[in-house]
């Protein structure tokens, strides 16, 4: 009995220290007054009534410093605050973002309604914006659920029928605003120097180094009771570099640090020896065969594996997708079947900080919902459980699982945060490389891929293109079976289709990475990292990358040192 | 040995005016400039015969506030180069067409940003890449556009490019010097004004100063530095009729450095007066239309000139395209309409215009559109383009006319329907009229010729719609729809007054739009005033370039014109009332 009381004592002072802090806030306030406003008058208007309004607000700092080849190219510093205004009206049951099905798809959607408002706290200024907007949203979703219910009337009887929107837990949090803790007039002179080490390889036609240090506050208040500043500080740095082969082929490559506070930047050696892998990559791929199209076997570093779970995966097990009449619906329906080998699982959780000490770009506690970030078990051995959810439910997945994401300006939906990919079927890396030669041999192949790094890629979920996927691989190898050293090659996109794709892994390395980045989707970019090991796929297919038909700069870069001369 | 160093200093001091004051950009630029026209070929295909780097050193301070909040307040450096490449010759080059390239929309002169330090190696490296990629696009333009000529066989010989006399212009640059936290209380006491008016859904009030330095250099031999300056406050407020039709106004204080804007009181009386119009505006039933003369005053009577006669003289070379559906676009931008009236009249005849980019001020106001060199490096020239009422000629870039064939100073980067482009734009157009007639004496002249048209009231109008660049919506539309509607030629009348024939009584009315107006309303100009108004603004183009502009013109008394009620969509009142009110 004594200690359940201690913990009930502990926790009441918990919440009550925070919501007083909450309470001397002046935007947050702000918003709760102004949103009782509206839903106390706009719940009572005719002909439908609003039932759901949320404010949030970005309070963005961010500053970003740019340097190439020893100058300063960009040193920007903007201080700016968005809103965004959400409302449903009608019922949770059928609201005005129920999906208009035959209808044309809305390009515009993809424009965001940017709308700024006072950075100074100003309450009166801020009351007179979150009115005026309110209010605009407000007569919008009259008039979409004018045409919602019309649809409902014409069309036939929708195939999941699940309501449009889920309740959810009131919330309360408050984090109390932070600063940069970096000296930036120190990182001029630092990026100057770091962009210097480019300079000595004529051949690169393009660098930069940079670091983005953003400082985001989100100001959160709707009107089921949640009540959140989340904050995000996050320092990017940045290493990249551009070249373009004999034949005209573009290649780049690039590397980020990612760190939340001035002590986790990597030390200037580090750096340092990162940006000379990458000259020594890029050196290497500019110089390199292109491969011809090839089915075979391959590796994916572990980084590079989770670009691709990320972009053939994880974009799949959004759960709007499987609601909407657009999309593929590639797992809707596979609930309970065995999706990957049964050696795999897949979470997504965002409530994850760091993975062995590195930082993690995904992270979040509550999403733009004001839903706590959940980690969600997605794929269980194999198995399919569960989707990555938003409040909009689906058909047997009726609440939020925190993953309703955006950036400011978009609409709201389910977006991956930190997907991790666990295996049970781990062996070194060596013996992973072993495996890969062993099945060129088996297959009867002069050679196998390994792919350290991916940029990215296309996955089109859509119901009217094809369920394929493109990645585009930046740094590759061919492994040979015979003692011919391991040779870099160029020129290669992975194409597949996801189902097959993941069927072909056959097993993992013990060595977990991460890969930290920006996603971006129809609800605008957010940031997301994967953690993977290496995976082994016993079939993999790459086409011939699309390529650029300019030639390379005609005159040499201008030469180097003459700069000295500093006199006319 | 003392004496022989003292000696060498003085001589450096002494340098003559022409030495850049910037000397590594300079210089940098300069012999990237000399290599590449030198050496940039591809084998067995054609040499650049020109190039031409601009380069805009800017710094700048931007601020916004509303309802007594500031928004933002941002300062900041750029330095921004545009490139041009071009093959061919003076004759027939690759400019002066339009074709879609695979590596970037239809531009004349390719953009890269330039280190902000002076690192000499830095800036060469920059332009050498970008140089590179503009001589690439220039030879793939040229061949198509040979290829397009061979179609559509065009007995025009103009040459696309006019030769210039290599000058030398170095004017010691320019920087800002802005108090921002000063600045920002103004604009929050400015915006704060709106707390006073509860009609009023949503107000601005934003504050900007930038200072460029123009660094330009071709392989003709010119070279100039040429400072440009500006500074303005920009007021904008919307709200809705009582019949909920969208009413906004917008004013503006301009001036080429934050000192000529005028002081707190005096710009706080003016947003006053424009935040009571518009709240009076709402009560205001809407005008259902108006046939008759028309008094133009002020704003409104600068803005007719603009509009007709400045777009009219501007941009008089058309391109070429390489097919039909990008000349579809190119249409109803209402630039160069008047450009084949050489001779003719195109104003009444005892009306005369110029542009005189040269003039920094008028009388004590500041002129916003004053510049020496203009963006193709020309030395900046005063051009009579009306008089009495006849065209003489028209505003002029490098890109010959076959009328005239040199440029006169006036070349601007400018975004039209279909790309950017060097177009001859207006920068301090001048109107002048005689015999000017007092205010008073244009009023009676007014409504004799109402007594003639036997109508009971006059119209005079004070204030007419800015041109304004398109929203993003408007941009998506218009990219999809490959076309959208024409800009009408004259834009909507803001701020009009009724004004009774007997009692002289004038009633503010609301929601007025011209009808189908001609060039012609020039020549239909029956009085001009005796002052002139100084008209500062920031032209838009449709790409969000901003052009400083000034228009010089009196009050003129145009004998008839036909307004009908504004085209709108009424929307639904707010449901809630304003939260401070």
């Amino acid at each position: 009995m004594k200690p359940k009381f201690l913990t009930m004592v502990v926790l009441i002072t918990l919440l009550f220290s925070s919501a007083a802090s909450a309470q001397d806030d002046i935007t947050l306030q702000a918003m709760q007054e102004e949103l009782g406003r509206a839903m106390k008058i706009l719940g009572r208007a005719k002909p439908v009534s609003l039932y759901f309004l949320s404010y949030q607000i970005w309070d963005e700092h961010e500053i970003y410093l740019n340097a190439s080849e020893g100058a300063l190219y960009y040193d920007s510093d903007e201080y700016r605050r968005y809103l965004d205004v959400d409302v449903r009206v009608g019922s949770s049951k059928l609201d005005n973002t129920h999906e208009i099905r035959g209808s044309e798809y809305d390009y515009m959607s993809w424009i965001p309604s940017i709308i700024e408002v006072p950075i100074d706290d100003d309450p009166n200024s801020l009351k007179a914006i979150l009115w005026s907007h309110t209010d605009k949203e407000f007569k919008d979703a009259q008039e979409n659920f004018t045409k919602v219910l019309a649809e409902k009337q014409v069309k036939v009887a929708e195939t999941d029928t699940s309501p449009d929107f889920s309740s959810t837990r009131p919330q309360q949090y408050y984090e109390p605003p932070r600063t940069f803790d970096v000296d930036f007039q120190v990182w001029h002179d630092k990026l100057r120097e770091l962009s210097l080490r480019f300079k000595n390889h004529p051949w690169v036609y393009n660098s930069q180094v940079s670091l983005r240090a953003t400082n985001l506050s989100k100001y959160l208040v709707n009107s089921d009771r949640n009540r959140i500043r989340e904050n995000r500080l996050m320092y990017r740095l940045s290493i990249y570099a551009a070249t373009m082969a004999e034949d005209g082929m573009e290649l780049n490559l690039s590397y980020s640090f990612f760190a939340t506070a001035a002590a986790e930047f990597p030390a200037d050696s580090e750096i340092i020896s990162e940006i000379d892998t990458l000259i020594a990559h890029l050196d290497a791929l500019r110089k390199a065969p292109v491969v011809e199209p090839y089915i075979g076997p391959a590796i994916l570093i572990n980084r590079a594996s989770g670009v691709f779970f990320h972009e053939i995966f994880g974009h799949r097990i959004e759960g709007h997708r499987q609601k909407s009449e657009f999309e593929g619906q590639t797992f809707t329906k596979k609930v309970g079947e065995q999706i990957l080998p049964e050696f795999i699982s897949v979470y997504d959780n965002p409530t994850l900080t760091t993975f062995e000490g590195k930082v993690l770009n995904g992270h979040y506690k509550f999403d733009d919902e004001g839903v706590a970030a959940e980690n969600v078990v997605v794929v269980d051995h194999g198995i399919l459980k569960e989707f990555l959810m938003s409040r909009s439910p689906i058909e047997n997945f009726p609440s939020s699982n925190g993953h309703g994401r955006r950036s400011y300006g978009k609409d709201i939906v389910s977006r991956q945060g930190i997907l991790h990919i666990d295996s049970e079927k781990e062996v070194t890396f060596a013996e992973l490389r072993q495996a890969l030669i062993d099945e060129c041999r088996n297959q009867n192949k002069e050679y196998g891929l390994i792919f350290y790094d991916i940029a990215g890629g296309f996955t089109s979920t859509g119901r009217g293109g094809t369920q394929t996927f493109k990645v585009i691989p930046l740094f590759v190898k061919r492994i040979y079976v015979d003692d011919r050293a391991d040779e870099v090659v160029r020129g290669v996109d992975i194409v597949g289709t996801p189902l097959l794709s993941f069927s072909k892994i056959r097993m993992t390395g013990d060595d977990y990475g991460i890969f930290n980045g920006t996603c971006g989707a129809e609800s605008g970019w957010v940031p997301v990292s994967s953690i993977s090991p290496s995976i082994f796929v016993t079939e993999i297919e790459v086409e011939k990358k699309a390529k650029g038909q300019d030639k390379p700069p005609i005159l040499p870069a201008p030469s180097p040192g003459i700069g000295k001369r500093r006199s006319l | 040995m003392k004496r022989y160093v003292i000696a060498l200093a003085l001589i450096v001091l002494m340098l003559p005016a022409n030495e850049p004051d910037n000397p590594i950009l300079f210089q940098a630029a300069a012999d990237e400039l000399q290599r590449n026209i030198k050496k940039l070929r591809i084998e067995k295909q054609l040499k650049p015969y020109y190039i031409a780097y601009r380069i805009l050193d800017s710094e700048s301070v931007e601020m916004a506030a509303t309802f007594g909040g500031l928004l933002y307040s941002t300062d900041r450096q750029d330095r921004d180069a545009y490139i041009s490449v071009r093959v061919g010759s003076y004759e027939i080059d690759n400019s002066n067409f339009m074709c879609q390239t695979r590596s970037s929309g239809i531009i004349e002169s390719e953009h890269t940003n330039l280190p902000l330090d002076d690192d000499y190696d830095a800036i060469r490296d920059a332009l050498w890449l970008v140089t590179d990629g503009t001589y690439k696009k220039a030879l793939e333009v040229f061949s198509r556009k040979k290829a397009t000529l061979q179609n559509q066989p065009s007995k025009d010989t103009t040459p696309d490019f006019s030769k210039v006399t290599p000058s030398a212009n170095m004017q010691p640059p320019v920087h800002l010097e802005i108090d921002r936290t000063a600045w920002e209380s103004r604009i929050v006491a400015l915006s704060e004004i709106f707390k006073r008016f509860p009609g009023i859904q949503e107000s601005e009030v934003s504050f900007r100063a930038h200072a460029v330095n123009q660094y330009f250099l071709d392989t003709e031999g010119n070279r100039s530095c040429s400072p440009r300056l500006i500074a303005a406050i920009e007021v904008s407020a919307k709200t809705q009729s009582h019949d909920g039709e969208l009413l906004e106004q917008n004013y503006g204080f301009y001036g080429r450095v934050d000192r000529d804007l005028p002081d707190l009181e005096v710009m706080q009386q003016k947003v006053t007066a424009m935040a009571e119009t518009l709240s009076l505006q709402t009560s205001l039933e809407k005008e259902e239309g108006y046939s008759g003369p028309v008094l133009f005053i002020g704003q409104a009577a600068a803005e007719l000139f603009f509009q007709i006669l400045g777009k009219g003289v501007s941009a008089p070379r058309s391109p070429m395209f390489e097919n039909e559906m990008m000349s579809r676009m190119q249409k109803g931008d209402n630039m160069g309409i008047l450009t084949n009236r050489f001779g003719r009249r195109v104003m009444a005849d005892f009306l005369s215009a110029y542009d005189d980019p040269i003039l920094a001020d008028w009388q004590e106001t500041p002129l916003f559109g004053h510049f020496t060199i203009d963006d193709e490096g020309v030395p900046a020239q005063r051009v009579d383009l009306v008089e009495d009422g006849k065209l003489t000629s028209v505003l002029m870039s490098r890109a010959p006319i076959k009328k005239i064939r040199t440029s006169n100073g006036h070349g601007r980067y400018c975004y039209q329907r279909s790309g950017t482009r060097y177009c001859g734009m207006v920068a301090n157009l001048v109107v002048m009229g005689s015999p000017g007639r007092p205010y008073d004496e244009l009023k009676e002249l007014l409504f004799d010729m109402c007594r003639d048209f036997d109508i009971t009231h006059g119209l005079i109008i004070t204030r007419l719609a800015p041109t304004k660049s398109l929203t993003t919506e408007e941009q998506y539309m218009r990219y999809f729809s490959a076309s959208g509607a024409d800009e009408p030629l004259l834009s909507c009348p803001v701020i009009a007054y009724r004004v009774d024939v007997q009692s002289g009584a004038a009633q503010l009315v609301r929601g007025l739009d011209f009808s189908s107006v001609t060039p012609r309303a020039l020549r239909d100009i029956v009085a001009v005033g005796d002052k002139e108004y100084v008209h500062n603004f920031l032209y838009r183009d449709n790409n969000d370039n901003e052009h400083p502009m000034s228009v010089v013109a009196p009050a003129v008394l145009v004998e008839e014109m036909d307004l009908v009620g504004k085209e709108s969509k009424p929307k639904r009142l707010p449901i809630l009332k304003h939260p401070y009110f």
